[in-house]
């Protein structure tokens, strides 16, 4: 097999923060290989942002890597000089954000943002102009060259989700972070989101980090999947395996959860408590 | 197309506001006055008439004349020039100095943050005609001398500002992600900060205009900015400071204009501000 495009091995991420040192991620192991939709899932707080901003290195001030390494396409991201990672995110990592009513800017239009966004490549204004409607019309946005013109308040939530992917997808990254991309979308749009990126993924043929705490969302999408509970990954595996066989019993608990899952009609939820592992082995 | 029809929106609401009309037709008068000054004025503002001075105003000379017989009406509306040619460009330069180094101050590492910060600090605690006067007495008098002495002090106002918005947008989403596809300072400050920016920082400029054409006028008053025999409101104003009890009129060919002046922007400044504020809770 080729070199994985992207290798978490044996990373730990500290937090300086004034009550001592948190540990946010330990000793995460995490392996993508080209073509492969990878999903990582865990409950808010266990790690999954630090995850992100340590492979695009765009981590907070007080984050410090305390071992381990990540490579991209077999480079080390951490010997990388500032201008050499400047070169690959974009081009060969590109991430779309959770809250797409944030991640685009509010003031200019979505044309220019678009042909602004491939200032790397030696093309000619008109010919980004031309590729970004295409891929515009990709993702599923109707009319695209009229939404040149438009502002992104100008569109619905769902839209802009898309013109985000639409964004990430132009300079042809080899790996695609998706940071709970659906979270901030209802259910049919999410469906239909989930439906693009998988359709897209096949056709450029990029890989997908596809991060989120949405099981249904993950065993829709992903090949593989990686289950973090407090920095650390608890078990990963194939989707089927892991959902259908799960050792560790955070990953029980986690699809327990799931209300889709749900045989009678109850009031209470089925939740798991902030001790879960302690309270399990007792 | 989106651009134009906002611009409209925005123009219809200053026109419906009374202050801000008249406030625009103030500015307007001012500005084209400033323009075609050469052929509004009746005489040569500089020509000396010693038959005709200190006359009251007459059919010739609409506001008369002063001690050396030069018509007060010319001196005026070349006054406005010189007023005008002094705020715009050293109130635009300032701002953009103001929004560049703040911009910077605001995205770069926290050393280059806290050296420009303490460059602002240090020409922020001159006051403003304490450190006027001492550029001219270092320079001598001349408009270069005034206009320097406003980017120097206006400067770092913009750029506080400036550096407190652009920190609040660098942790925003939409700039997170154009670092994570690979973008520069220059590219993200440029594209992405400088348009959110802008419009705020263009309306307190405007608002800024009149106390620089009141600093103008008060140098010329001191005999400090305009060099003689240039016209200029401050130099009316100083002439007929010393002239009051005989002729009362070259002090209103003074005064008149700033008072208008001041007025006229202030009133559009607030109409603008008023226009922007909405803006910008609907953007949110």
């Amino acid at each position: 097999m080729s070199e994985p495009v992207l290798k978490v091995s044996n990373l730990s991420i500290d937090y300086r923060t004034e009550q001592g040192r948190l540990k946010a991620l330990r000793n995460i192991d995490l392996t993508i290989g080209a073509g492969e939709i990878v999903g990582v899932v865990g409950e808010s707080g266990c790690g999954k942002s630090t995850l992100i901003s340590a492979i695009l290195r765009l981590m907070a001030n007080n984050a410090e890597v305390t071992g381990g390494g990540i490579a991209i396409n077999g480079r080390d991201l951490f010997k990388l000089s500032a201008r050499e990672l400047r070169m690959m995110r974009g081009a060969e990592v590109s991430i779309v954000f959770q809250d797409p009513m944030q991640s685009h800017n509010p003031v200019i239009s979505i044309g220019r943002q678009m042909v602004d966004i491939q200032f790397r490549e030696n093309i000619s204004k008109k010919e980004k102009l031309n590729r970004a409607i295409a891929m515009l019309a990709e993702v599923g946005i109707p009319e695209p060259a009229e939404k040149m013109k438009q502002y992104p308040f100008e569109l619905s939530g769902g839209m802009r989700q898309r013109l985000a992917i639409a964004m990430a997808l132009l300079c042809r990254p080899k790996l695609l972070i998706a940071d709970e991309p659906t979270t901030a979308l209802d259910a049919t749009l999410e469906v239909q989101i989930l439906d693009k990126l998988k359709d897209l993924q096949q056709r450029y043929g990029c890989s997908v980090l596809f991060v989120s705490h949405h099981l249904g969302a993950v065993a829709r999408l992903c090949d593989k999947v990686a289950v973090m509970y407090k920095g650390e990954v608890v078990e990963s595996g194939d989707i089927d395996t892991v959902f259908s066989n799960p050792q560790h019993p955070y990953t029980r608990a986690l699809i327990e959860c799931d209300p889709a899952g749900l045989e009678e009609r109850t009031r209470m939820l089925p939740t798991i408590p902030a001790d879960f592992l302690e309270a399990a082995r007792s | 197309m989106k651009q134009q029809s906002e611009l409209l929106k925005s123009a219809k609401l200053i026109l419906r506001d009374p202050l801000g009309l008249l406030g625009l037709v103030i500015v307007i008068a001012l500005v084209g006055s400033a323009i075609f000054a050469p052929s509004l004025a009746p005489f040569n503002p500089t020509a000396i008439d010693m038959k005709a001075r200190l006359s009251g105003p007459t059919a010739s000379h609409w506001l008369g004349t002063d001690q050396l017989g030069r018509d007060t009406f010319s001196r005026m509306i070349l006054g406005g020039r010189v007023a005008l040619q002094v705020a715009l460009p050293s109130i635009a330069a300032a701002l953009g100095l103001g929004l560049l180094l703040g911009m910077v101050a605001g995205y770069g590492p926290r050393w280059l943050d806290n050296a420009i910060m303490l460059l602002f600090d240090t020409l922020r605690s001159f006051p403003t005609v304490m450190l006027a006067l001492s550029f001219v007495a270092l320079v001598g008098p001349s408009l270069g001398t005034v206009m320097l002495v406003v980017i120097v002090t206006s400067a770092p106002i913009y750029g506080r500002i400036a550096r407190t918005q652009t920190m609040t947008l660098k942790s925003s989403e939409f700039i997170t992600a154009e670092e994570a596809m690979g973008a520069r300072m220059p590219r993200i400050l440029l594209i992405h900060i400088l348009p959110n920016i802008l419009g705020t920082l263009v309306v307190l400029a405007s608002m800024d205009i009149p106390a620089v054409i009141a600093l103008e006028a008060g140098l010329s008053f001191l005999g400090m900015g305009v060099k003689p025999p240039t016209p200029s409101w401050g130099s009316l104003l100083k002439d007929g400071y010393a002239l009051i009890r005989s002729t009362p009129w070259l002090i209103i060919a003074g005064a008149l204009p700033i008072v208008m002046t001041t007025l006229g922007f202030t009133f559009l400044g607030e109409a603008l501000r008023d226009v922007a504020d909405p803006k910008l809770r609907r953007t949110r």
